[in-house]
């Protein structure tokens, strides 16, 4: 559960979000459309903690989050950042290298990321997150 | 935590400058050893194991590092903020966890290499009185000089600008130096405390540099709990 309430944001002098509040769920698929410049990158970068909001609270427990960039550790293979990721939350990773086959990754993994094609980093980048 | 300090460690210690930069030390450690067997310079006051000849070499790396942790260090914040790879990062570790281990694995990297420095040149010169004295303060300044270029790391957007930094300190503080044996005045008598050749001398309490240290990391958490990624 996701609670963030009157959330206002400026970048300099350009109000970007103002008052918005946004509940979403658990097990919920929730969308966020709006044309390009609208803010949907900047609230969720301030769920995620990239941005401060100027005003206005969120409420939450662990977020992933696939970044919008299109940035990994250009210098790692697949397998180091994915190791790294995991010694980071945590999780085994045995585990997700079964889990790695399912996403058709695996044998990238030996490659260094900025080999990548920009489909392989999107996929990597999700798979890091489950 | 120990997850980015191994990486910053091992990524550090792979990459092609570091070698170089190892390459480069051993070098100096096998010249200075093996010619100051002939020297009159390698004589010293044994006891406390710090030979004129060590306060030479530490002299020069602490002259130098300003300029080399720029090098190496640069980009540890600056980098990946602009290459947004810090926004794997955030939601899953703390910024305070995140800035920490990146300032312990700078600080592990040099004093490792102080470290083989110098017993490479114990090795040569079959003495093995270690300099305990020089050593230990030598790693207070490389706290105090990690803790600069880290701040200016987190304050400047790109890695480029803090190597910029690092040279305009490399050039700052042996000017200092100079301008207090030209002409000593208040100012430059008052900018003495922030040479780190001051505390290497032993001029100054270590307490001042300690402070120092510590007010610059403060600002460096500060501005990074602050940063907009
Ligand atoms: N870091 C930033 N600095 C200044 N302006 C920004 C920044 N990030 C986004 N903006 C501005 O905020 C507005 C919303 O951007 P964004 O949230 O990325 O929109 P989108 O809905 O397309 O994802 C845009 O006008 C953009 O120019
Ligand atoms: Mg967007």
């Amino acid at each position: 559960m996701l609670i963030a309430r009157n959330i206002k944001k400026s970048f300099g002098k350009k109000r970007v979000l103002d008052d918005i509040d946004i509940t979403l769920e658990n097990g919920k698929i929730t969308t966020i459309i709006g044309e390009n410049g609208a803010g949907k990158s900047t609230i969720i970068g301030i769920i995620s903690g990239f941005f401060f909001q100027d005003t206005g609270t969120v409420q939450k427990s662990t977020v992933s989050v696939m970044p919008d960039a299109d940035s990994l550790f250009e210098d790692m293979t697949g397998k180091q950042f994915l190791k790294y990721i995991l010694e980071i939350k945590k999780v085994d990773y045995k585990k997700a290298v079964t889990m790695a086959e399912t996403f058709g990754i695996k044998k990238a993994l030996n490659k260094k990321m900025c080999e990548y094609s920009f489909g392989m980093k999107k996929r990597s980048a999700l798979f890091k997150l489950i | 935590m120990i997850a980015i300090l191994k990486k910053e460690l091992l990524s550090q210690f792979r990459s092609k400058r570091s070698i170089v930069l190892l390459i480069l030390i051993i070098l100096l450690s096998l010249i200075a050893g093996k010619y100051s067997l002939s020297l009159s310079i390698s004589q010293g006051n044994s006891s406390s194991g710090s030979s004129p000849l060590f306060t030479v070499i530490f002299s020069i790396y602490i002259i130098l590092m300003p300029l080399i942790s720029a090098i190496m260090f640069g980009g540890i914040v600056a980098r990946e903020v602009k290459d947004q790879s810090l926004r794997y990062l955030i939601p899953i570790i703390s910024r305070r966890k995140i800035l920490f281990s990146k300032y312990l694995a700078m600080n592990i990297y040099f004093i490792v290499l102080f470290f083989i420095s110098t017993s490479f040149i114990l090795l040569l010169r079959q003495s093995y009185i270690f300099p305990l004295k020089l050593f230990a303060i030598s790693i207070f300044i490389i706290l105090y000089l990690n803790a600069i270029t880290l701040c200016c790391s987190i304050n400047l957007s790109s890695e480029r600008s803090v190597f910029l930094s690092g040279v305009v300190l490399f050039i700052f503080f042996p000017g200092i130096t100079l301008w207090n044996l030209i002409k000593p005045n208040i100012i430059n008598k008052t900018l003495n405390f922030v040479l780190p050749s001051t505390y290497l001398d032993g001029k100054a309490s270590l307490l001042i540099i300690i402070v120092l240290t510590i007010f610059i990391i403060w600002l460096s958490f500060y501005n990074f709990s602050k940063r907009e990624i």
